[in-house]
């Protein structure tokens, strides 16, 4: 097995990149992940989301105060916004705070050609990503988040953290 | 002398594997012969949707982890009893169990109700008691199913994907007590107030109603395959003798109720069995999947398919 066949991009502007006809994997924070994803659905043929550290998200600025009040109203688009109840249980943060304004993450995961996953990945492959569910997910395209950090690179291949 | 949890997460990502890793073509698949394919298809079916079910529990395991660490490490497992599914699914489409589009087959009933219970109050089961049953599932359903498996059948590759399993389930179930050590060492009032709400209705009903009539009828299972039942309540004695070695594992009072649920389990001449676990087992052959409604759609998940595009 060698390294990634395909086209690994991390940090790169995306706006400028063309997926059409491509299957691309990006995985992310929540935070990065609903930057890139509204983009690259537009484009490629399948998106395959490893979202990590989920965070509330709201599609705009709202005329409310930080904290409580921002969240439920967080809380709401995602009710409102993404009807399948597993798919809202992994968006939803686990003791995190923090609400981000990142427009469109929601409409785009609802595509059909796009799929969210929270599954760890623990290695990038000849032809895709690997995760902790036991499967290889093939694909043309893989965006790296920034945090998503490269521990180590075998001869075999790259695992990341 | 606590705990290294940062050092297992090490070594649970070190020692990830997958399905692509197999050669599912292998010789190996012949020595499944019709009679005991006829035998075995409803047993990997349960030991499918059971691995798919812990699973799920998991899952509601890391939304309540006592630190990042650990959470991070539930996840894993979530991930990985699901890997354990798709492994045996995958085995199943191997041996011919499976129909040409690969269906996956139907729960039974009490798998049912257990997906059931875990969609509706999984969440909000306090951690203490999620924490002490999945041990007990773990040691009960998976450990005395996968022996059985590696016992009866001789195919090379399913001996290759269980010798992944069995490290895999003896991290989890290491992990298991290991939190279990954690919370009993936690302040005495946090474990009291815990378990009281341990006390609440759909918990108690959840035990009561789908765990006890689940692993009775696995019991019922593996008698009818012609398997001393033995093996069942060996692998359930060893959630007790873990715990039992634990120092403050003892200080947890719902693993005192699971013990005692356990001791029950084993005693076959417990008034359990006669009166509660026995006839709980035959209601609930009587409830329509339908009443239940559709579960989440974590159930479609599973896949024998090693690859995805």
């Amino acid at each position: 097995m060698s390294i990634f066949r395909g086209e690994l991009l991390r940090g790169e502007d995306l706006h400028s990149q063309d997926f059409r006809g491509r299957r691309v994997a990006v995985v992310a924070s929540a935070d990065e992940a609903a930057r890139i994803v509204p983009h690259v659905v537009r484009t490629a043929s399948s998106v395959k989301v490893f979202q990590r550290s989920p965070e509330w998200i709201l599609p705009t600025r709202v005329p409310l105060p930080a904290g409580v009040l921002q969240r439920l109203a967080a809380r709401c688009h995602l009710r409102r916004t993404i009807v399948d109840p597993w798919v809202r249980r992994q968006l939803k943060p686990i003791g995190n705070r923090r609400v981000a304004v990142r427009p469109g993450y929601y409409e785009a995961l609802r595509q059909p050609h796009c799929k969210l996953y929270t599954w760890p990945t623990y290695a990038i492959v000849e032809r895709g990503i690997r995760s902790a569910e036991g499967i290889e997910h093939r694909v043309d395209v893989i965006i790296l988040g920034a945090d998503v950090e490269i521990v180590s690179a075998d001869t075999s291949q790259e695992r990341i953290a | 002398m606590t705990y290294d949890f940062d050092a297992m997460l090490q070594t649970i990502k070190d020692k990830q594997w997958s399905l692509a890793d197999i050669d599912w073509d292998a010789p190996g698949a012949e020595t499944m012969t019709d009679d005991l394919r006829a035998k075995m298809q409803p047993f990997m079916a349960d030991l499918v949707w059971i691995e798919h079910v812990g699973a799920r529990g998991f899952a509601s395991l890391a939304t309540k982890a006592p630190t990042p660490v650990i959470r991070e490490i539930y996840e894993y497992f979530h991930a990985e009893e699901q890997k354990h599914a798709n492994a045996e699914l995958a085995l199943m489409k191997r041996w011919g169990m499976l129909d040409e589009d690969g269906t996956v087959p139907e729960p039974n009933i009490n798998v049912r109700l257990a997906i059931k219970t875990l969609d509706t109050f999984g969440d909000s089961l306090p951690l203490s008691g999620l924490a002490t049953l999945i041990p007990l599932l773990e040691c009960a359903l998976d450990g005395a199913l996968v022996k059985f498996l590696l016992d009866e059948v001789p195919d090379p590759i399913c001996h290759e994907v269980f010798r992944h399993i069995n490290s895999d389930e003896a991290r989890h179930i290491t992990v298991d007590f290991q939190v279990l050590e954690l919370l009993g060492a936690g302040p005495l009032h946090k474990l009291l107030i815990e378990s009281l709400s341990n006390l609440k209705p759909q918990v108690v009903l959840g035990l009561v109603v789908v765990f006890t009539p689940l692993i009775s009828k696995m019991r019922d299972n593996i008698v009818a395959m012609g398997l001393p039942e033995q093996k069942l309540y060996n692998a359930v004695k060893r959630f007790s003798t873990i715990g039992g070695r634990g120092e403050f594992t003892k200080r947890v009072p719902a693993f005192h109720v699971l013990r005692a649920q356990a001791l029950m389990i084993i005693d076959r001449s417990s008034p359990y069995h006669r009166l509660l676990a026995d006839p709980l087992v035959k209601v609930t052959s009587y409830v329509p999947a339908r009443l239940l409604g559709r579960p989440q759609s974590w159930v479609d998940e599973v896949t024998h398919e090693p690859v995805a595009s």
